[in-house]
């Protein structure tokens, strides 16, 4: 199954601002953006994240790409 | 009569030229559109400063000093409040977010902020009890450091009550001051501590004895509270760590931590982390404001020289800017002059960065021991120190820098002679407002490049610009944050703010009107100000929507060596962003976009921005 990630502001600089997998099976989605954040080479703490729907609404803890094919992600952390 | 829910509508309106105290009514309308804190500062500004605003001096006693709260204060987790008025930074509107109990204190007190105009002759500090309001002489007060106004004051009241105060930096006008709040909070944008000096102001003591105003939909509020709070303290890194963690995060892991007035934005010093700083200073871990689940101060102890120093953290912004900006990496020394600025009342972070471009200046020869008195170098401890001192009390060279980097440049350059832009080069400042601590040349951290360039609030990290306009990303979302009023460090997806805004106020706000109106009309109000600025200083947005030149110098060390900001893709992004925004392409928002958002009597004032600066 193909898992999409659109990537905002300085997140998705390299990438064009979506990054799609395939998968051979469900995952948690939390797993799968560490996975590809990682890959990116994006260091970054995944408390920073906000990973939410299409829209921007919120995510079930525990959805699985099975659920959910496409997401969202913002870097929430605004300094500090 | 529309009822309001999470506010009162109501707002306390001191003058201190006359001494007279009373209320202001505002209309549910105006609350709806302008949503609170940020949002109401800037339209009260407009509204009473706007025909003027170019005579106005933010140091006179025509500035207003505005205290603002937003529907959300006492409800959200967390605590802010906002600090505004005529910048005297940037000359245009900041709201400065400070966590305080006093923002808790004015809403329990029957309040939603007070206005604060005119000027007393003496000192005097305001006392607010619920409808009881005195403005009480300071005169004892005066010429106190931050922690001996909370101490004076604890005395004087004979308990520990939430105030905001100045210290010997805002007493002297210094524009880089701050308005401090619980000895370690700091409204540091902005440059509020110096109008509050200006109008002889030296605290706000606020007591309220409750309740809040009543929520739209207590069921809906009650479940949302729950859910915001488990996930606010789900954020166990934040949570055990703070900002803190930043010190290491930003400058190893994201190359954007100021080192040395940004020569460099990477360092590896390991004991500068905050698993060190943890082990070996901290005191008291957690500590938290009111109502806040993520509780990420910390407070730290240090001892130099014999002398004991306390404070929080040290945060990551002033861990930066007092650390790594100026060549200190000795985590003792570093909470040492943290702890030094909190207590002179000084913005850390715009003085870092002024002290920062000195010791850079007196490096290269600009700034000599005749200039300064003694000598500047970086990780210095005890001349840093001294320059603290100097500059809260504008002592010799340090009343040229207490006038901020911007301004600074200016007039060294005009001292020694030199065209200004030999010094400005140096200055990593946007706007008169020097940036925050995060910079933009690798890319990996947050702000974008034109993050500062674009943003209403020159330099401040809080407030940053960014692409896509209806996004989390974006300066919209900042505006909103800072008008509702809620800490970016427990906010969530907006999604759920909205439905947590509606819960307690009943506006049902949607993402579109969020992202399309209302943080449109905030910022649309915002630029057009700091547009107008004056009076000496006024921005020309083809020359100062940019970052400042050192950002254009490729990082020289660390693993994104040679990375750097292009200018094609600045310009290309600004307009991008000025479109998204419906400005045009000198970044003034058009009369077709002004009218959109209700702006009408703003068209005739942004037309004569345009015709100033050559625009159609």
């Amino acid at each position: 199954m193909r898992f999409c990630a659109e990537l905002l502001g300085n997140l998705g600089r390299s990438t064009g601002g979506e990054v799609c997998v395939e998968l051979e099976e469900c995952v948690e989605v939390a797993e799968v953006v560490g996975r590809v954040l990682r890959a990116l080479g994006i260091p970054l703490d995944p408390e920073e994240l906000l990973v939410t729907g299409e829209e921007g609404e919120p995510l079930p803890a525990k959805v699985t790409t099975c659920q959910v094919g496409r997401v969202r992600i913002v870097r929430l952390y605004r300094g500090g | 009569m529309v009822q309001l829910y999470g506010c009162w509508g109501r707002l306390l309106s001191v003058d201190l030229t006359t001494g007279k105290v009373g209320e202001e009514r505002v209309p549910p309308p105006v609350f709806r559109a302008y949503v609170g804190g940020r949002g109401l500062a800037t339209y009260i500004l407009w509204r009473e400063l706007g025909r003027r605003w170019r005579e106005v001096d933010p140091l006179g006693p025509e500035n207003l000093l505005i205290f603002l709260t937003g529907p959300l204060t006492g409800y959200y987790p967390g605590i802010k409040m906002v600090v505004s008025g005529k910048s005297p930074q940037s000359c245009g509107v900041v709201g400065s977010a400070v966590s305080s109990h006093v923002a808790y204190a004015i809403k329990a007190a029957g309040y939603d902020g007070i206005v604060v105009r005119g000027a007393s002759d003496r000192p005097v500090y305001l006392y607010v009890s619920d409808d009881h309001v005195e403005i009480r002489d300071a005169s004892k007060l005066w010429g106190l450091r931050g922690f001996e106004v909370v101490q004076a004051l604890r005395r004087e009241l004979g308990r520990d009550l939430p105030s905001l105060y100045i210290g010997p930096a805002g007493e002297r006008l210094v524009r880089t001051a701050a308005v401090m709040s619980r000895w370690v909070h700091a409204a540091g944008y902005g440059g509020y501590g110096a109008v509050m000096g200006s109008k002889k102001l030296k605290a706000v003591v606020v007591e309220g004895s409750g309740p809040l105003p009543p929520v739209a939909d207590r069921e809906e509020f009650a479940k949302l509270r729950y859910e915001v709070v488990d996930k606010v303290a789900s954020r166990h890194t934040f949570r055990r760590w703070g900002t803190t963690a930043g010190l290491w995060r930003v400058g190893y892991d994201t190359s954007s931590e100021p080192v040395r007035n940004w020569q460099e934005e990477w360092h590896s010093v390991e004991g500068f982390s905050h698993v060190v700083i943890e082990r070996r200073y901290w005191v008291k871990n957690p500590w938290a404001d009111w109502g806040c689940p993520l509780a990420c101060m910390k407070v730290s102890r240090a001892e130099v020289g014999g002398r004991v120093y306390v404070t929080d953290g040290p945060d990551y912004e002033m861990g930066a800017y007092l650390g790594s900006n100026l060549g200190v990496f000795e985590v003792d020394k570093v909470a040492a002059l943290s702890s030094l600025a909190d207590d002179l009342g000084l913005c850390g972070i715009q003085t870092g960065n002024v002290v920062g471009f000195a010791v850079e200046l007196f490096e290269r020869g600009v700034l000599t021991v005749e200039d300064v008195g003694y000598e500047l170098r970086w990780g210095d401890f005890e001349s840093l120190r001294r320059l603290l001192e100097d500059v809260a009390y504008r002592r010799g060279i340090g009343a040229v820098l207490a006038e901020g980097t911007y301004r600074a440049a200016l007039e060294i350059a005009r001292r020694k002679g030199i065209p200004p832009e030999e010094v400005l080069r140096y200055a990593v400042q946007v706007k008169g407002i020097g940036v925050g601590a995060h910079g933009v040349r690798s890319g990996k951290d947050y702000p974008q490049p034109i993050a500062y360039a674009a943003s209403v609030q020159g330099g401040d990290h809080t407030s940053v610009a960014g692409l896509p306009v209806a996004s989390e990303e974006s300066e919209v979302w900042s505006a909103f944050l800072d008008s509702a009023v809620i800490c970016s460090f427990t906010a969530v997806e907006e999604a759920t703010v909205l439905r947590f805004l509606k819960a307690v106020t009943g506006w049902g706000i949607s993402r579109e009107e969020l992202y399309g109106t209302i943080g449109p009309r905030v910022l649309a109000l915002q630029r057009v100000l700091l547009l107008l600025g004056g009076p000496d200083v006024r921005w020309d947005p083809r020359v100062h929507d940019d970052n400042p030149p050192r950002f254009y110098e490729p990082l020289p060390t660390g693993p994104y060596a040679g990375s750097v900001v292009s200018r094609d893709e600045v310009r290309a992004k600004l307009l991008e962003y000025y479109s998204q925004l419906g400005w045009d392409e000198l970044g003034v928002p058009t009369a077709e976009t002004l009218k959109r958002l209700g702006l009408y009597d703003v068209v005739e004032v942004a037309e004569q921005v345009r015709r100033e600066l050559g625009g159609g």
